[in-house]
């Protein structure tokens, strides 16, 4: 499944007030992937109207790593709320290209939300800007905007925070 | 200062890291204290630079600075000039894995690169200490025992390396090592 489009997720006509939470803005959507693991979505624009935390990463750095069992207890969390995660998988070293792998890490590593195949790193780059790094983690609100943006480990009550104050 | 530091220190283990770890251990190898000190300030800055969103090169740019460094440092040994362009090779080669206290720094480097600019060079200093050291023990055994010196392999190493980025095959050697280490490490 190949997502050519190369969208900026649209501002909304209102935006949720929501005290204490800066609005970075409109989200970029996910263009040029190399298709979407564990999930049917396409894009991310189905995912409009729920909360969504987009992370960049890739399974073998370990700092990627350290975030994951924040994000399973925030995944287990939130579960059958309007949430949701999103993988943008990004390789660093041309093993974790193969998708087979991406596939056998994931399942190691427990990560059961939906993996979006960004191979060539054009979502890394294009999100990022011309520095970027792993992980990244993002929390979308429901309409698209980027309210939380963090590089590397850590903030995870600062994440889980802004999460839960989104779904109110 | 102090949990920069240490985080760099344990960040030299990684594979991610090597791009800057290598040509460390290549300049410690010198045994020199300006030598060094030169390339760990480059590496400060350039990182400093690029983290900061106010210039960050493609990774054929960071070759040809380790590539010129390397060049010049065989022709005519190792001297500052050759240890500042091999820094601000590695500096802007260098695709960091992120960690806590680097990611701090690396947030505040966002909105304010002035305030981010202490904890980084804690961090870099943590990251180079490593090859430094190790470099430096490599270059007192070869001197002691073969009355020999390592500037002429730590400059071709550092060469290659920059060779590699210039023409697009680091990141299939750096995959093949990072495998290795992966496999090593768990």
């Amino acid at each position: 499944m190949t997502t050519d489009a190369v969208d900026t997720i649209e501002a909304p006509d209102t935006t949720v007030a929501l005290m204490g939470l800066e609005d970075l803005g409109p989200a970029k959507g996910l263009a040029n992937l190399d298709g979407l693991l564990q999930t049917d979505i396409t894009s991310l624009e189905e995912l409009r109207g729920k909360v969504v935390v987009v992370q960049f990463w890739t399974f073998g750095c370990i700092n990627c790593k350290n975030t994951l069992a924040n994000l399973r207890d925030l995944y287990d969390e939130h579960a059958g709320k309007e949430f949701e995660v999103v993988g943008v998988h990004s390789p660093e070293f041309s093993y974790e290209e193969d998708p087979a792998a991406i596939g056998e890490a994931a399942v190691d590593l427990g990560v059961t939300w939906p993996i979006a195949l960004d191979t060539r790193k054009f979502n890394f780059f294009r999100w990022q800007g011309g520095r970027a790094y792993w992980p990244r983690t993002y929390v979308l609100d429901q309409q698209g905007h980027i309210r939380f943006d963090h590089i590397g480990e850590g903030a995870y009550d600062e994440l889980n925070e802004t999460v839960a104050a989104l779904l109110g | 200062m102090i949990a920069p530091l240490f985080e760099g220190i344990a960040q030299s283990l990684l594979p991610c890291s090597w791009i800057v770890v290598l040509p460390a251990v290549a300049i410690g190898s010198t045994r020199r204290i300006r030598v060094m000190g030169v390339f760990t300030i480059a590496v400060m800055l350039a990182s400093w630079i690029a983290v900061s969103g106010w210039f960050a090169p493609p990774v054929w740019v960071a070759g040809v600075a380790l590539l010129a460094g390397a060049v010049v440092w065989w022709r005519s040994g190792p001297a500052v000039v050759q240890a500042g362009a091999v820094g601000v090779g590695a500096a802007w080669a260098w695709q960091p894995c992120v960690g806590e206290e680097l990611g701090q720094v690396l947030n505040t480097a966002q909105h304010d690169p002035f305030s981010a600019l202490p904890g980084l060079a804690a961090f870099i200093l943590g990251l180079i200490l490593v090859g430094l050291g190790l470099g430096a023990v490599l270059g007192l055994i070869i001197r002691r025992f073969t009355d020999g010196n390592l500037d002429c392999p730590s400059a071709v190493m550092v060469g290659l390396l920059g060779m590699m980025m210039v023409v697009g095959i680091y990141p299939l050697i750096a995959s093949i090592f990072a495998r290795w280490s992966t496999a090593l490490w768990s």
